[in-house]
């Protein structure tokens, strides 16, 4: 349990400031306490009744159902209000104790999670939704034009006749349910609580504590009523999903995700069936039938495409209809950490076999009919580029129950897998990677994935619970037209549990509705997210601030000076990079477009948020490497050369004496030893960069201290076919030796030569992360001058992701070698974006003075 | 007489071929005792990740109908871990012994049977739907087909050791064509030492890929390329499906270039890709091309740009036309998109060359929509009835997009919401 002591006081001094502009709470503005009156009689008797649950025989559907259906879901503003009754007369105060004790009963949970869906149902956006329906009706239109003149033979033909028209009619049929389906499917709770099977499911769920807390608070809970009349269809023809928990998952995180997307509801009954089936005939991976409700629902909210009623276009948004889903489940049968290279069993192909591009229509439409929404296979006998081959990567994994999904990266797209407890990325060529399913809409970064996960450990329930509970609150008290008193749970639900994305936006939103204009609330927003996420999760603090708090700080015209200080507050919290490398350079301009005062960043504003950010990491070695490197980059864009370069002085003598100054502070901080190995005053950050394989920061230190040092002498070696792969890449020697010298590291990728060395132990290794993918025809390894230079056996191993267990052998140098020059020939070419060296033949050293790894470019 | 014959029936079954050693069954490849040229069949398993897949390769190891086909292989049941722990991975190289695991990108799908050469060469997997299934009948076809393909790339790498030359080159091409077994390794490399000039034909046809050869003829222009396709046509060493590929490229570029005038040898070009292979992909392929890329009208795609005619003529209302029973049909224009109006003339069926129904008006699509509907009366269906447009578009007035609609009856007439209220 996490709830801090501290969170009254600082309710407290919220309290105190920009009074004008909570003016509209009126002067008769509760404590948090007084919001919520208590009612112990009912509470007593709720408590009782957890009494009685106790010893009885655990059931399987959850941990706590309710007797009776007391909720009238055929109108939200009378359930928000007896919902809002309910809780206020179990809830005695709103202090973190009492929210506490509130919670840990579960009929006041399932009255949070209740009041949630109810008021969630209230927040759809008319404008937007009728655009919708407008697009579902038009779809709807042209199935009917195609399906009238079928169904008017159909119903004239007989016998054989009959039955070939059938056939012919399979995908106009098909297309036609699909989009009468999505137009029949309700929206909101009254629409569903009308329907028969509505009430019926409406009142199950709602009972059942587990089952509605996943609708309300396992990630977004959007369009709840959607998300119901799917679910009580699927009901319809799957009854066990009453009865049966993994059936229930299935049917539930795909009705919520559908809703989420708008995808379309007669897919998700689609998607159902697939699941549901296929699990019950034992098909899918072992990880499916043990998977959490949060796994659950990326697996099931696998892109379902725009809408589009195109069956016969398999095109990446249809990767994960069911027909390619179900090829998939035949075909790329694989245990989930092969998933990872599952896309290379198709071709990479820019063009097709009639010599079309890959971003033309003139790829697909040759093979229309033939691939009828079966993206997999389309994309495994026609081909694609890395858009298709990473779909077909991410979505075999899922078609087979294994969490994974797409990546969009700069000018590329990669994939995740979700390897036991790890995200693995596949065909990644960048760190730079939006993740193409968002727990949170809107955030598009890969560490939201991370924290996402965090967040839903078995660990965090009980903080969750009570954040949860604190949003709630919220809500409550923002209905209530009571802004300051939502404000403090707001900010409670996010010190309760900082992972709650949802927490952090209600908290924003409220003073964005209540407040705009209070400076003071966006700087204490400012200060609690620094406070309480940056340090584990520098980079989703970074894209909300930058997002949100920022622009809406520049709204209010911060000054200079509380804006230096809100990024002060940031770099002072930054200790860890998180759980992956992030885009410092976009904080960065973000943060001097709030110092700057117009709307891009001036020099000025730039050198006082670098060193801002300079004077507070230089004591974090792994920050270090990642911001000194940018700074170059920095330095670059003050002095007028960078794309994005300052409009206000570019390359003017005032920015060139500027940058000329960040330069001395970034060799200084490049220079400052920080107690690492090696003599060379940047071995510690070079050696920082190679332990994360950080190609950009190796490069840039790794160029400016080869300068002082002295190149090997060279002999020359003969090629392998195809071109050199290896320079500009990052190398990593593993153990480190005591006579290693980091600042040689970066010669041995180029033609001049320099010196690696790994210790003497019973595993020596070198690798290296190729810049970008390749299919290696061979590597030349020039060893060191020494003893036994000749006499070194070595292994040639390939990863994609450099993870133990994850090498594979290709090749091997054994026996004396006639010079200093090893060279291992592969066979077939195989393809791989790390390289490792495994000194063969017991314990020793590995020196290397050059590595030239040889092929063509995977893409 | 019945004797004579019956001696004859008894001789020729003395003369049949005696069934081989039958396939064996060995727990592990230590404990195969002799292995003959037919060589392994591992049945391949997850192991504690896929629930039925055991069970599967426990039915067909033991499947009468598999073990015929399988000949004198030996067959091993074998175990394939998910993200193995160290004791796993001892468990599963105990079963597998010297003979290769699929490495970290392979492509298996499992279950699957992988077929090992005697000397431990993986030369063919099969593994999908029918292994999936347990579709003993269909596997024991695919086991005999592989181990017959087996025998002949043996036999021709065995001949292949004593010839020369282009022989030499010929008969490694041969063998490493032979479909569905992996082609031995390092072929190219000799085939290219032992015919420098590709006289035989032989660099090309192990060198040729599909896509390659696409990507290779992206910028290619259709009449540039012709001279090429005609040489490779030749090449007794390019399968059907090979050849098929030059074809299709040949159609692309002229995809590219496509006037009205080129629809017509689009589609002859993709009638003879048809024939040389018509279940392969891009026979089946021909069908589409033909339909999306060398008509001016069809039902699927509507009228656009290309549909016009340099001179006014009947335009052909192309595809897979929803007239499947006798009746009144409404043919409907909906433009979609483009600055000029579509404008049609008239709408006509025939069959052969009689016209069996006509509706003749001016109407347009756009600016404003009127009189777009046209009524044809089917008086009977037959594969050769055929729908012909007239436009009265110009080629300067050829800016518009829309579809056809078909439908069956007269038109609805739109309900006059002033008169309904009254």
């Amino acid at each position: 349990m996490k709830i801090h002591s501290f969170l009254y006081a600082l309710a407290a001094s919220l309290l105190c400031y920009g009074s004008q502009s909570w003016a509209q709470d009126g002067a008769t503005e509760p404590t948090p306490g007084e919001a919520t009156e208590v009612a112990s009689e009912e509470a007593d008797e709720e408590d009782q009744e957890e009494e009685k649950t106790k010893g009885k025989k655990k059931n399987p559907m959850g941990s706590y159902i309710a007797k009776g259906a007391s909720v009238n879901w055929g109108s939200t503003s009378t359930a928000l209000m007896s919902l809002q009754s309910g809780i206020s007369k179990g809830l005695k105060g709103a202090s973190p104790a009492e929210v506490q004790k509130f919670v840990s009963n579960p009929r006041n949970r399932l009255l949070l999670a209740q009041w949630m869906v109810a008021f969630a149902d209230t927040q759809l956006d008319e404008e937007s939704l009728a655009e919708t329906k407008s697009k579902a009706q038009n779809q709807l239109q042209r199935a009917e034009e195609r399906l009238q003149p079928e169904k008017a033979a159909l119903s004239k033909l007989k016998g054989e006749a009959k039955k070939k028209q059938l056939e012919r009619m399979k995908y106009v049929l098909e297309n036609h349910k699909f989009a009468e389906t999505e137009v029949n499917t309700p929206w909101t709770l009254k629409e569903v609580y009308a329907t028969k099977s509505g009430k019926r499911v409406l009142n199950a769920v709602a009972r059942n504590l587990d089952w509605m807390q996943a609708i309300a608070f396992s990630g977004e809970c959007l369009a709840p009523g959607r998300a119901f009349a799917i679910l009580a269809d699927a009901v319809e023809r799957h009854p066990e999903i009453l009865k049966d928990p993994l059936m229930r998952d299935i049917a539930t995180a795909t009705a919520l995700e559908f809703a989420k997307y708008r995808w379309n509801a007669g897919k998700a009954q689609e998607r159902i069936d697939y699941f549901i089936e296929n699990a019950k005939k034992n098909l899918l991976n072992e990880v499916f039938y043990t998977v959490p409700f949060w796994q659950m629902r990326i697996i099931c909210g696998a892109k379902a495409g725009d809408n589009s009623n195109e069956l016969d276009s398999p095109g990446n948004g249809g990767a994960a209809e069911v027909p390619s889903m179900q090829w998939s489940l035949e075909n790329i049968r694989t245990t989930a950490d092969r998933f990872s290279g599952s896309c290379w069993r198709c071709g990479y192909k820019s063009y097709n076999i009639f010599a079309h591009s890959v971003q033309g229509s003139g790829y697909r439409e040759p093979f229309t009919g033939m691939y009828n929404r079966n993206f997999h296979q389309f994309t495994f006998e026609v081909g694609g580029v890395c858009g298709g081959l990473s779909h077909f990567g991410a979505y075999a994994a899922v078609a087979n129950g294994v969490p994974a999904l797409t990546c969009g990266e700069p000018g590329h797209c990669s994939f995740v897998v979700l390897v036991g407890d790890k995200w693995v990325p596949a065909y990644s060529l960048s760190w730079e990677r939006g993740i193409h399913w968002q727990p949170w809409l809107k955030n598009h970064r890969y560490t939201c994935l991370h924290m996402y996960q965090e967040l839903n450990s078995p660990d965090n329930a009980e903080d969750n619970a009570i954040s949860d509970a604190y949003r709630v609150l919220g809500h409550v008290q923002m209905q209530r037209k009571r802004a300051k008193a939502a404000l403090d749970c707001y900010r409670s639900a996010a010190t309760a549990q900082p992972l709650n994305y949802s927490a952090w936006r209600d908290y924003a939103q409220c003073i964005a509705t209540a407040a705009p204009n209070n400076v003071e609330a966006w700087m204490q927003m400012n200060e609690d997210m620094c406070r309480l996420l940056v340090s584990r999760y520098a980079e989703v603090s970074a894209e909300f601030l930058r997002m949100i708090v920022y622009p809406a700080m520049k709204e209010a015209s911060i000054s200079g000076e509380k804006a230096l200080a809100c990024v002060n507050a940031f770099w002072q919290s930054a200790h860890s990079m998180g759980a992956d490398k992030w885009k410092i350079d976009d904080l960065l301009m973000s943060q001097a477009q709030l110092l700057g005062g117009d709307s891009e960043p001036n020099t000025d504003a730039l050198a006082k948020v670098y060193a801002c950010m300079m004077s507070h990491v230089n004591t974090s070695s792994v920050y270090m490497s990642h911001a000194v490197a940018m700074g170059e980059a920095v330095v670059f864009h003050i002095s007028g050369k960078g794309e994005d370069a300052p409009k206000d002085t570019p390359g003017s003598p005032e920015s060139q004496a500027l940058a000329k100054e960040l330069k001395k502070i970034n060799t200084a901080f490049m220079r400052t030893p920080k107690g690492a190995a090696g003599s060379h005053p940047m071995a510690g950050l070079i050696l920082a960069a190679e332990r994360t394989y950080d190609t950009d920061a190796f490069q840039t230190l790794g160029a400016e201290a080869a300068a002082d040092t002295q190149a090997p002498d060279m002999p020359s070696h003969e090629a392998f076919s195809g071109e050199i792969l290896s320079e500009g890449g990052v190398i990593c020697a593993k153990p480190g030796a005591a006579t290693d010298n980091p600042a040689e590291h970066w010669g041995v990728l180029t033609p001049q030569g320099g010196r690696v060395e790994a210790a003497d132990t019973e595993e020596t290794w070198v690798a290296m992360k190729l810049p970008r993918d390749g299919f290696i025809s061979g590597v030349a390894v020039v060893m060191a001058a020494g003893d036994d230079a000749q006499k070194q056996n070595l292994q040639l191993q390939i990863s994609e992701t450099a993870e133990d267990g994850s090498w594979s052998n290709v090749g091997d140098a054994t026996g004396l070698s006639a010079d200093r020059i090893k060279r291992i020939p592969t066979s077939g070419e195989p393809k791989a974006k790390y390289i490792r060296f495994l000194r063969k033949g017991g314990k020793g050293t590995l020196q290397i003075n050059g590595i030239y790894v040889y092929g063509r470019r995977a893409a | 007489m019945y004797k004579s014959l019956f001696y004859l029936t008894f001789l020729s079954f003395l003369t049949l071929p005696v069934a081989t050693q039958a396939a064996t069954v060995a727990e592990t490849y230590q404990a195969a005792s002799s292995v003959t040229d037919d060589g392994y069949i591992l049945f391949v398993y997850g192991e504690q990740w896929d629930r039925v897949g055991e069970s599967v390769c426990d039915k067909l190891i033991k499947s009468s109908e598999i073990q015929q086909a399988a000949a004198s292989a030996t067959l091993i049941k074998a175990p394939f871990y998910q993200m193995p722990t160290d004791e796993q991975k001892e468990k599963q190289s105990a079963v597998w012994g010297d003979l290769p695991q699929p490495r970290a990108m392979s492509a298996e799908s499992y279950p699957a049977l992988l077929l090992f050469a005697k000397d431990g060469r993986h030369y063919a997997t099969i593994n999908g739907k029918d292994v999936l299934e347990g579709n003993e009948q269909n596997l024991s076809v695919k086991i005999k087909e592989l181990l017959v393909g087996l025998k002949k790339q043996n036999d021709l790498l065995t001949q292949a050791a004593s010839a020369t030359g282009i022989e030499k080159a010929k008969l490694l091409t041969q063998a490493s064509l032979i479909p569905n077994v992996f082609r031995p390794d390092k072929v190219l490399d000799e085939v290219k030492t032992l015919d420098p000039s590709d006289q035989s034909g032989c660099v090309f046809a192990l060198s040729y890929h599909p896509a390659g050869w696409g990507e290779q003829h992206k910028a290619t222009a259709y009449e540039a390329y012709l001279p090429e396709m005609q040489k490779h046509l030749q090449n007794p060493m390019l399968s059907p499906e090979a050849k098929q590929g030059l074809y299709a490229v040949a159609i692309g570029a002229l995809h590219k270039q496509a006037t009205y005038k080129d629809f017509a040898t689009m589609r002859e070009l993709a009638e003879k890709m048809k024939a040389l292979a018509p279940d392969s992909q891009l026979g089946r392929a021909a069908d589409s091309v033909v339909l999306y890329w060398a008509q001016p009208l069809t039902y699927e795609k509507g009228w656009s740009k290309k549909t016009f005619p340099p001179t006014k003529e009947p335009v052909e209302l192309a595809g897979d036309l929803p007239i499947r029973v006798p009746g009144t049909y409404t043919i409907s224009f909906i433009q979609e998109r483009g600055r000029h109006a579509l404008k049609i003339e008239s709408v006509e069926a025939k069959i052969g060359n009689r016209s069996v129904s006509k509706d003749e008006h001016p109407g347009s699509a756009a600016n404003p929509v009127e009189n777009n509907e046209y009524v044809l009366n089917i008086p009977k269906v037959s594969p050769d009835l055929k729908v012909y447009v007239t436009f009265s578009n110009t080629s300067a007035e050829s800016d518009s997009i829309g579809r056809v609609v078909i439908t069956y009856g007269r038109p609805v007439k739109k309900k006059d919401n002033a008169r309904e209220k009254k």
